[in-house]
């Protein structure tokens, strides 16, 4: 079992609080009980909180109101990272003149590129097949509305994934100058309701069909890369040595910290459990049950 | 191993010790719709000489007589006797362990038709997407509400899909992370040969679409699995010590071989050359499964 981690924190040399979302602070629509409290209690104490979700599916804004929306008080939007905002602003500090993104993702996605005056295409259905179009050859060679700019194929939670936006995706990858890019690597959910559960892929699924139909490896941008962190390094000035983070990952969330060099607490009110802890080897400085076990 | 060059007194030597000439059909017998000079004659010369000649294709997309179709039109010998493609191993090899249930396909309708073959359950098979103007962000997320898996199904089975969507990865995650259910693919290669700039996903993509959120590696019924060729030695009792395997991807076919005792010709009228021998050596696990006997 994992005998070396503790399963009690002392917050108070802690100036700055990390939050992972899903399964920290709310599960799908709904907020995790107490979880707004605490979250008051901590800004109370004069410490910086601060949001990182590597969830594409939507953008700075929209995170910063449902935040709002739920009870919590994040001070700013610069108080939220988030992969689709942080993939945009890579895409930004790399960008070519004339140049376009291929978004293999959500509409999100295309917003966080938009409000940076960013180029793009992609997101939406592509042509459907019709009769005609009935071996992936044929369906390749009728596969006409490329567009010949693309230097960036970006990838996220694509719910109109297609084998058509597979040979585009593919097809732009094969130029190596096009970088591709992917918000993260999460690969699943499990809804477990007892008599049903299902699997719901995650955006790592869809990263992984594109690298299989392109040949090629994905430039990551969320957790556990430390791309966000630097970002909240160079808007917020935070130090590692006075900053936690509390997630409910192993893979993501706690080897991010271990990547920025900054305390973990993993809580598993969300997807990873204490077992999982010695079958991943990944060890967290902290384990605790949830989000409220910070001020006890 | 050393992959010798072939010239006429190898040429000879093959000839002499081999009864069974098994060959890739892209690449090597033609090049997606061209055909590939002299090499029907050459098949028709064995013939003559009276070895047997079979094509071994990991495309999932032909039935049998579909590939004899092919076969024929471009000079080949050939009838269902010697075929071997995945979608018919497949159902031959569902028949074989006597599978009886129901199989949720992530195919297409040439695998469809040799499960009927056998008389093999099976559903999945076309579209499946949201109504236009029903496809939005929470149409998915009511979807995820509302479906209930088919407690009839008690396997996955995995090939080309031009099909695929979110919603059918859904389903197939489902399936095969049940541990109980039965979860196969046909192949998992990278891509199609294909002449212009536009790029065909192989089904490679589409197996990773599915097997990825299941924490679970399918059973791959093509080549490299040594599958088809055990079909083969079943039906035709061929002897591997007096077989070759002929094909142009070192990762597939030259790996076949290796794994069934066979030895292997590659051609490089297709996928990989001489360098693609050279990188299998120089990488950081070198798999000698890949390195033909001879090119």
């Amino acid at each position: 079992m994992a005998n070396n981690v503790k399963k009690h924190i002392d917050i108070s040399n802690f100036k700055n609080i990390l939050f992972d979302c899903d399964g920290v602070l709310w599960h799908g629509q709904k907020v995790h009980n107490g979880a707004v409290e605490t979250i008051n209690r901590i800004r109370a104490m004069g410490k910086r909180v601060l949001f990182v979700t590597n969830n594409s599916s939507n953008a700075r804004f929209d995170y910063f109101h449902k935040i709002a929306v739920l009870g919590f008080k994040p001070v700013d939007e610069t108080d939220v990272f988030c992969s689709a905002h942080s993939a945009a602003l890579l895409i930004t500090k790399a960008w070519k003149p004339d140049s376009k993104v291929f978004v293999v993702g959500t509409m999100a996605m295309g917003h966080a590129l938009e409000l940076l005056g960013r180029k793009w295409t992609g997101v939406k259905p592509e042509a459907s097949l019709s009769d005609y179009d009935t071996s992936p050859r044929n369906i390749a060679a009728n596969t006409t509305d490329l567009d010949d700019k693309i230097d960036f194929v970006l990838v996220g939670l694509d719910h109109n994934l297609s084998y058509r936006r597979l040979i585009k995706a593919a097809t732009y990858l094969a130029n190596p100058d096009c970088r591709l890019i992917a918000t993260n690597r999460d690969q699943r959910l499990v809804i477990d309701q007892g008599d049903r559960c299902l699997t719901i892929p995650g955006t790592g699924v869809i990263v992984r069909a594109v690298e299989e139909a392109s040949g090629r490896v994905a430039e990551l941008v969320g957790k556990p890369e430390r791309i966000m962190f630097d970002e909240m390094v160079a808007e917020h000035g935070i130090d590692p040595s006075e900053t936690l983070i509390v997630g409910d990952n192993l893979e993501t969330d706690i080897l991010f910290g271990k990547n920025c060099g900054i305390t973990t607490v993993l809580v598993t009110s969300g997807c990873s459990t204490e077992e999982d802890i010695e079958r991943l080897n990944i060890y967290p400085d902290y384990l605790l049950n949830d989000i409220n076990d910070l001020l006890i | 191993k050393t992959t010798r060059k072939i010239d006429k007194a190898l040429v000879d030597e093959i000839i002499r010790t081999t009864d069974n000439f098994l060959f890739d059909c892209d690449g090597v017998l033609w090049r997606g719709h061209g055909i590939i000079p002299g090499c029907s004659e050459t098949v028709h010369k064995l013939i003559k000489m009276g070895k047997r000649v079979f094509y071994v294709t990991n495309n999932s997309s032909k039935t049998r007589a579909q590939v004899v179709e092919k076969c024929i039109k471009f000079g080949y010998p050939a009838q269902k006797e010697n075929i071997l493609g995945t979608a018919y191993s497949s159902a031959m090899y569902l028949q074989n362990i006597g599978f009886s249930g129901k199989l949720f396909m992530v195919g297409n309708p040439s695998m469809a038709e040799e499960l009927d073959s056998v008389g093999i359950k099976y559903t999945g098979l076309g579209p499946d997407v949201l109504p236009e103007g029903h496809n939005s962000f929470d149409d998915m997320v009511h979807f995820q509400k509302e479906w209930t898996p088919d407690p009839e199904v008690t396997g996955v089975l995995v090939g080309m899909d031009v099909h695929l969507s979110y919603r059918k990865m859904i389903k197939a995650a489902t399936y095969a992370s049940n541990k109980d259910n039965l979860f196969l693919a046909t192949n998992e290669d990278k891509a199609f040969p294909h002449e212009d700039h536009v790029v065909v996903p192989g089904t490679g993509s589409i197996v990773a679409a599915v097997k990825t959120p299941t924490r679970r590696e399918p059973t791959i019924i093509g080549k490299p699995s040594s599958t088809m060729f055990d079909l083969l030695h079943e039906t035709h009792d061929i002897d591997a010590k007096r077989s070759i395997m002929v094909g142009d991807s070192l990762h597939t076919d030259i790996a076949m071989a290796s794994h069934c005792g066979m030895r292997s010709l590659l051609v490089l009228s297709g996928i990989d050359s001489v360098e693609s021998i050279e990188t299998v050596k120089k990488s950081s696990h070198p798999d000698s499964a890949q390195i033909p006997d001879y090119f």
